[in-house]
């Protein structure tokens, strides 16, 4: 193919020029120049999606693909409900079997740790609230119970950290439990009505210690109904 | 996802990407392409005009965007850089229409390319020659309208609204007369070259 007058990848820098400049004007001399520009100016701006494109599903499906070739949780890197696009049974595949391979070499070994145990936890605490009729975990739907989504931990001065999550239709308290790399039972904190939690350097939780590894979780609850369990997820006590 | 992730620009997210290789850097790139997995898949429906179809190039697009991550030196805006990759996929996907001939009957869904003689020509002379050969004999518009038909496949209802073409017949209207133009060229061209006689269209 001939050489090009342009990059390609010139497009975006070359689209937000005024209209009379020479890099623009030259660029759109050409048909060629023209066409990509218009081009490019469409997929920068899709305008209205048709309805018949299903989007939001398909973004959906097309994040959590990424985040599947990343060896991200979905959660982690921001994908929606929705499973990846590859065949069932691959997406469904068991993690025992190869994922140690893929994510050992991969990772720093303590955040391999980290997640080690907040699979296993997981599971555990699956398995744990399998009685419960409104289960969420990982903050996706299970059943027909409200998701329970945390937020990212936020570092606050002197060492405090804020532990968020999405307020929950309808609860009227919360309650932090925190698990210890063994899954015990570390602490549990009633959290009212607020959709957070503060902890302070001098005023953790009994059996929570600065710089220790621990998992969190929330409950949402409306009077003694629970209405909706997030993820449990680590956490590194500063 | 932490919101200094999501405030993070384009070019902070690749380089963190780039730089570690670990779940932070991975993260960072979940986020880059994250903000790009929509305007991706509609580029390709728009395309294609098949969800499933357009899922399929929207994704082999994002993963040879993630692949190729490395590779980007980010002497260009993202945007435009995923936008080249997902219309390379596209463009690879898609038949070419022809020069010359008008289409009574939309088939985009036909897969793979062939090689009818404007292709042919169009792989023999380059883009450049293509692009003098509509500049000399075509107006503004149809310039535009038939280069994002013929080469970079757009389907005929997304020229009409990407030129903003206000009148009936849109886009088809203008490659009719674009193409009735480009076969008398080249049949000038074929005169002058001595080459003589018609293709029989």
């Amino acid at each position: 193919m001939d050489a090009e007058p342009f990059r390609i990848e010139e497009l975006a820098e070359i689209a937000a020029l005024p209209p009379d400049h020479p890099r623009r004007v030259a660029l759109e001399a050409s048909a060629r120049g023209r066409a990509l520009l218009v081009s490019y100016e469409a997929f920068a701006r899709p305008g209205a999606p048709p309805p018949q494109a299903g989007v939001a599903q398909a973004k959906a499906q097309l994040d959590a693909r990424i985040a599947r070739e990343l060896r991200l949780e979905p959660a982690a890197a921001g994908a929606a409900e929705h499973g990846p696009r590859e065949p069932s049974a691959r997406s469904r595949a068991p993690r025992a079997s190869g994922w140690r391979w893929s994510w050992a070499g991969a990772l720093r070994p303590a955040f391999a740790a980290v997640l080690v145990v907040a699979l296993a936890g997981g599971l555990w605490l699956s398995t744990r609230h399998a009685g419960s009729p409104e289960r969420i975990v990982r903050g996706h739907r299970v059943g027909e119970a409200a998701a329970l989504v945390l937020l990212p931990p936020r570092p606050l001065d002197h060492g405090a950290i804020e532990l968020r999550w999405q307020p929950v239709a309808g609860a009227d308290h919360y309650e932090v439990e925190f698990f210890g790399p063994d899954l015990a039972d570390l602490a549990r904190v009633p959290c009212g009505a607020q959709a957070e939690l503060r902890l302070l350097p001098g005023a953790l939780p009994a059996g929570v210690r600065p710089g220790m590894s621990v998992l969190w979780q929330v409950t949402a609850r409306r009077g003694n109904v629970q209405l909706a369990v997030s993820e449990v997820a680590p956490l590194r006590i500063p | 996802m932490s919101e200094e992730l999501r405030q993070a620009s384009d070019e902070e997210l690749l380089r963190r990407a780039k730089e570690d290789p670990g779940a932070a850097g991975r993260i960072a790139a979940g986020e880059l392409l994250g903000r790009y997995s929509e305007r991706v898949y509609l580029y390709c429906f728009r395309m294609v005009r098949e969800r499933e179809r357009a899922l399929d190039l929207a994704q082999d697009a994002m993963i040879d965007a993630l692949r190729g991550l490395g590779r980007f030196e980010g002497r260009s805006r993202f945007s435009s850089w995923i936008f080249a990759v997902a219309r390379n996929r596209c463009r690879t996907a898609l038949r070419p229409r022809s020069l010359t001939r008008d289409e009574e009957i939309e088939t985009d869904d036909l897969p793979g390319r062939e090689a009818d003689p404007e292709s042919q020509w169009i792989d023999r002379e380059g883009e450049d020659a293509l692009d003098r050969l509509v500049t000399e004999n075509l107006a503004p518009g149809e310039r535009e309208a038939i280069w994002l038909r013929c080469v970079e496949g757009m389907p005929v209802d997304e020229i009409t609204r990407v030129l903003e073409l206000p009148n009936a017949t849109g886009a088809r209207g203008l490659l009719q007369t674009a193409r009735r133009k480009l076969r008398a060229a080249l049949e000038r061209r074929r005169f002058e070259r001595g080459e003589g006689g018609t293709d029989g269209r």
